[in-house]
């Protein structure tokens, strides 16, 4: 990064931070918020150190000034804290957090994974009492069944495999060892064809060769995804970390 | 002459910010030169206020981002140039009306001799 943006980042960046990390939006509304709130400043900044014979520091005060109240800005922002935020930061939150508990993030996708399964369940015998198919009341249960399954085994993993991946394929802070990494790449494999193998299992018991087969080409799948996701979730948590660090207090 | 503050701008930054779209599409440090000029320099508002203003504007579907460009000084994010919509043509008149009637209102209380 260009050293002189990288000074601006750090004497405006505490003015932008304490004006938005209270504000509960996306990630994605932060950023645009701190982008133009950071671009103002600057531009703002160039334009009074132009003007006067003034010092740096209290270019960089003035500036600061002509922002207004940072109290004020904080309420002002708030009000994009609509319905459709508030429900985008949820599904945000159900993301790993390595500062937070796993606990928690467990609890809460056994929870969600349930949840799921209840309601799709729910759905389909609706649908069977307003008009009976071959499904039925076992198969709805056991479709709703299946929806907690697949959540369980395939987004948690997914999600907590996501941030150690993400770290060591992009030599990150706090990224985990080689040999870490592989055995999470290698359970990984192992998710996509046990669903595939159970479902095919219960379908059509006995097991035949080709779920087996099936099985081991689904194998690579999720490793795949994980470290082409990886990329994008680096950006992510270089730029989140960058404004985290910031001490606001 | 006294400086206009943020305080007796609030509820009218909004109505400015339209305004100053009409005359043509720009992003935030454009808007608050604009404002400054047409003021007279008497204007003195608090900047980081057009941000949340904009995107209240941009809710409503009064403004649009048109496009992203990278300042002339190349460096940090792409800024937005804001652009007015029909919807946004349509509450500018409504505020000019609301303003000509506010001030007709206080002007012949407060312009008159009691």
């Amino acid at each position: 990064m260009n050293p002189e943006l990288e000074t601006d980042i750090k004497e405006f960046g505490l003015f932008v931070e304490k004006a938005v990390r209270a504000v509960r939006v996306p990630m994605q509304r932060k950023k645009r918020m701190r982008d133009e709130l950071i671009n103002h400043m600057h531009e703002v900044f160039v334009e009074v150190k132009a003007d006067s014979e003034i010092s740096r520091t209290e270019a960089i005060s003035r500036t600061i000034d002509r922002m207004g109240d940072l109290k004020e800005l904080t309420n002002e922002f708030r009000s994009e804290e609509t319905l459709y935020n508030r429900s985008y930061l949820l599904l945000e939150e159900l993301r790993y957090d390595p500062a937070k508990s796993m606990k928690w993030f467990l609890v809460k996708h056994f929870l969600i994974g349930f949840g799921l399964g209840f309601f799709v369940a729910g759905l389909i015998l609706l649908l069977v009492f307003l008009k009976p198919n071959p499904l039925g009341v076992v198969g709805s249960i056991y479709v709703g069944l299946l929806t907690s399954v697949v959540h369980v085994l395939f987004v948690v993993p997914f999600l907590l495999l996501l941030d150690p991946i993400t770290r060591y394929v992009n030599n990150l802070r706090g990224k985990p060892s080689r040999l870490r990494v592989i055995s999470y790449l290698f359970a990984a494999s192992l998710v996509l064809p046990s669903i595939a193998i159970a479902i095919n299992y219960q379908f059509t018991s006995p097991l035949k060769f080709e779920h087996i087969v099936l099985g081991l080409v689904m194998a690579p799948a999720l490793p795949l995804i994980l470290l082409l996701a990886s990329k994008p979730a680096a950006e992510e948590i270089i730029y989140c970390e960058k404004w985290a660090n910031l001490e606001i207090d | 002459m006294e400086k206009i503050n943020g305080d007796k701008l609030r509820g009218h930054l909004e109505t400015m910010v339209l305004s100053c779209l009409e005359e043509s599409e720009s992003h935030g440090v454009e808007i608050i030169a604009r404002l400054d000029k047409a003021g007279c320099g008497l204007l003195k508002l608090k900047e980081g206020s057009l941000y949340p203003a904009l995107y209240r504007l941009e809710a409503a579907g009064c403004v649009v981002v048109a496009r992203l460009e990278q300042p002339e000084s190349g460096r940090g994010a792409k800024r937005r140039i804001y652009k007015i919509t029909q919807k946004g043509k349509r509450q500018l008149a409504k505020g000019r009306l609301e303003w000509t009637e506010f001030v007709h209102t206080l002007g012949s209380i407060i312009g008159a001799p009691a």
